[in-house]
């Protein structure tokens, strides 16, 4: 990997990191929320039993779903904090299953 | 639910709706423009006015001829015929094709269905702005691409879902509130009653279009990215696996079945003549045509059926038997956007609940403005948000004015075809901006609202007039007319007549100040929770 590209994406991270130890709430909201959501689908879509096509339609029809789900549920729980480590929480457990799932090509 | 949690659920509904917003307005308000896009086609294509031949005359040789003509020894990667219909009644067909250098190339032609000869190309224009515009904001390819544009407008349904849900548990007291319209009170309460009726009344349709929308834009983002993980990037795997794998071609040629003999055949169930054919690996030994039936009266996107291209026999277990709930319901999701399933009273009624919306993110942002302007709430200068609530008026009824505009340029342009979806743009945004910036100058924002509501009106009102001078089709001697193109492009000028007529009423009907009587403070905020500063 390129020095430009681990720069980048140190930045990234950095900045998400500051700007979820500034504001769980909002950061959350806006990408751990959506990174949540992906991460969940893709790995809702390598596990869950059933023919690839059909699964992929429905998971695609929930995606918008658990999107707004995550997304409210930071403005409902009384402590941001937890909203936001449960997002990530749920993102690091999905990508693990993506991680450790058989590729389907 | 206790206080904090609700003063947490009303701050998320009002930073949805103040930050994106007006983006929302914008994608709702180009919505109900793009619902009559085939309407809206044949008022600007005067070739879509034609009547259809009584027989249609045989365009097979002329077809292939063409494909020929065109494709060479390049790859056939998309090869599609559509036959005469009442928006569109003449044959047209489209081929793009892959050379050597890996260049695409498309190419269209269209025959008149009487005498198969060529109909003159029009530059795509008018309708295909208004529709992409809302579909993709017509995202420009040095940012990124159509892609991007249609996930931004997926995020606004999915930011409207959120405003839809924190809004209906912000109101606990729904019941009451479906029944509570206090017109004569105060401006804020009457705007604040209007955003709530209108709001719960159009719930079912809001929430409807909200998650179609979001669901027709995310697929865009979320294909890419679903690839990367469980793909390893292969975009092309993921359709395969979806859409099932295409037949490759033989490598061997063979002569294909006539369009015209696949005009003949009929729908099982219905008996309904085909709409289009989609021909994949056309000369090809393994050619394998999709043929289209409209399914425009139900919740269906098309039927279709699959045949050989080489002998006409229909393929068994083919994509189109193999539907299962999945199918059928991700199928139905572009129609029930788009109001494509129960004819033109359903597009109407699209059409008037779009309008609510558009009303009722307007209302909220100027709710927000009101009560900084004038209550409590806020912490930045008047100033500020003098400035905030002129642009607000500018956005809004800007995209009004240059979306009229664009009915004009279409009519008026004279420059070269292939150029006329550009101007078409700069035009779009030119009027747009002009409008916003005539709403930061003005002092008095009622007055500009009114302005700018009469000048859409009277642009409406002109169009009609425009239409007979430049095509000689008046509408009040063509809206019998046998032709039914002709009579499409008619009622369109009725439509702007009442649009228009409706338009300056409303205008007439606002104020010119804002109203003196002003409730108080408490009696404002009713129903969300008492400003925290």
């Amino acid at each position: 990997m390129s020095p430009v590209v681990i720069g980048i994406l140190a930045a990234v991270v950095i900045g998400l990191g500051v700007a979820t130890w500034k504001a769980p709430r909002l950061t959350s909201v806006i990408v751990w929320s959506l990174v949540a959501a992906i991460l969940a689908s893709a790995a809702l879509l390598l596990t869950l039993p059933g023919p690839f096509a059909d699964v992929a339609r429905w998971i695609t029809l929930a995606v918008p779903l658990i999107w707004v789900g995550f997304q409210f549920w930071c403005y409902w729980h009384k402590k941001g904090w937890r909203v936001a480590t449960g997002l990530i929480a749920v993102s690091l457990v999905s990508g693990l299953i993506i991680f450790v799932s058989e590729p389907m090509v | 639910m206790d206080r904090a949690r609700h003063r947490r659920n009303y701050d998320l509904h009002s930073w949805t709706g103040i930050s994106l917003g007006l983006f929302v307005y914008v994608v709702s308000f180009t919505g109900c423009i793009a619902l009559f896009y085939h309407e809206i086609k044949t008022w600007e294509d005067p070739a879509k006015r034609l009547a259809i031949a009584a027989e249609p005359v045989a365009i097979n040789e002329t077809f292939e001829a063409w494909v020929r003509a065109n494709a060479g020894d390049k790859k056939i990667e998309f090869l599609r015929i559509d036959y005469p219909s009442l928006y569109e009644p003449y044959y047209f067909a489209r081929l793009q094709t892959l050379d050597d250098l890996r260049e695409r190339r498309v190419v269209s032609r269209r025959w008149d269905s009487a005498t198969a000869e060529t109909l003159p190309e029009r530059g795509e224009g008018l309708s295909t702005w208004l529709l992409d515009f809302h579909r993709d904001l017509m995202w420009p390819k040095s940012l990124g691409g159509r892609t991007v544009g249609r996930s931004l407008v997926g995020v606004a349904g999915i930011i409207l879902m959120l405003s839809i849900l924190s809004g209906v548990i912000a109101h606990t007291k729904i019941v009451r509130e479906l029944f509570s319209l206090r017109y004569f009170r105060s401006v804020r309460l009457k705007w604040q009653d209007t955003h709530k009726v209108l709001g719960l009344w159009g719930l079912p349709f809001y929430t409807m279009i909200a998650f179609t929308g979001a669901f027709l834009g995310i697929i865009a983002l979320l294909a890419p990215i679903v690839a990367v993980l469980a793909f390893k990037g292969d975009q092309e795997a993921l359709f395969d696996a979806v859409l099932g794998k295409p037949l490759e071609p033989a490598g061997v040629a063979a002569r294909m079945v006539s369009v015209d003999e696949l005009a003949k055949l009929r729908e099982l169930g219905s008996g309904r003549a085909p709409a289009l054919v989609v021909m994949r690996n056309w000369g090809d030994e393994n050619a394998r045509f999709d043929v289209y039936f409209e399914a425009d009266t139900e919740l269906a996107q098309v039927d279709g059926m699959e045949i050989s291209g080489v002998t006409g026999e229909r393929i068994e277990d083919s994509q189109f038997d193999d539907m299962t709930p999945a199918t059928r319901v991700t199928n139905a999701i572009s129609p029930l956007h788009y109001g494509t399933y129960g004819g033109i009273a359903l597009k109407l009624l699209y059409f008037v609940l779009g309008l609510s919306l558009c009303v009722i993110t307007a209302l909220g942002s100027m709710m927000w403005l009101e009560r900084r302007l004038y209550g409590y709430e806020g912490k930045r200068s008047e100033a500020y948000y003098r400035r905030l609530s002129r642009f607000t008026v500018g956005v809004t009824l800007g995209v009004a004015v240059a979306s009229v505009a664009l009915f004009y340029l279409d009519k008026l342009y004279a420059g070269a075809e292939e150029a006329r979806l550009v101007t078409t743009g700069w035009t779009y945004f030119g009027v747009w901006a002009a409008a916003i910036v005539y709403a930061l100058c003005r002092s008095n924002d009622y007055r500009t609202t009114r302005e700018l509501m009469t000048l859409t009106g009277i642009g409406l009102l002109g169009l009609p007039l425009l239409n007979g001078l430049v095509t000689g089709d008046y509408f009040f001697s063509s809206v019998a007319a046998a032709e039914a193109g002709q009579a499409v492009a008619a009622w369109v000028d009725v439509v702007f007549l009442v649009a228009g007529g409706l338009t300056c009423a409303t205008a007439a009907a606002l104020p010119r100040n804002r109203p003196a009587a002003i409730a108080a403070p408490t009696e404002a905020t009713h129903g969300h929770p008492a400003p925290a500063e």
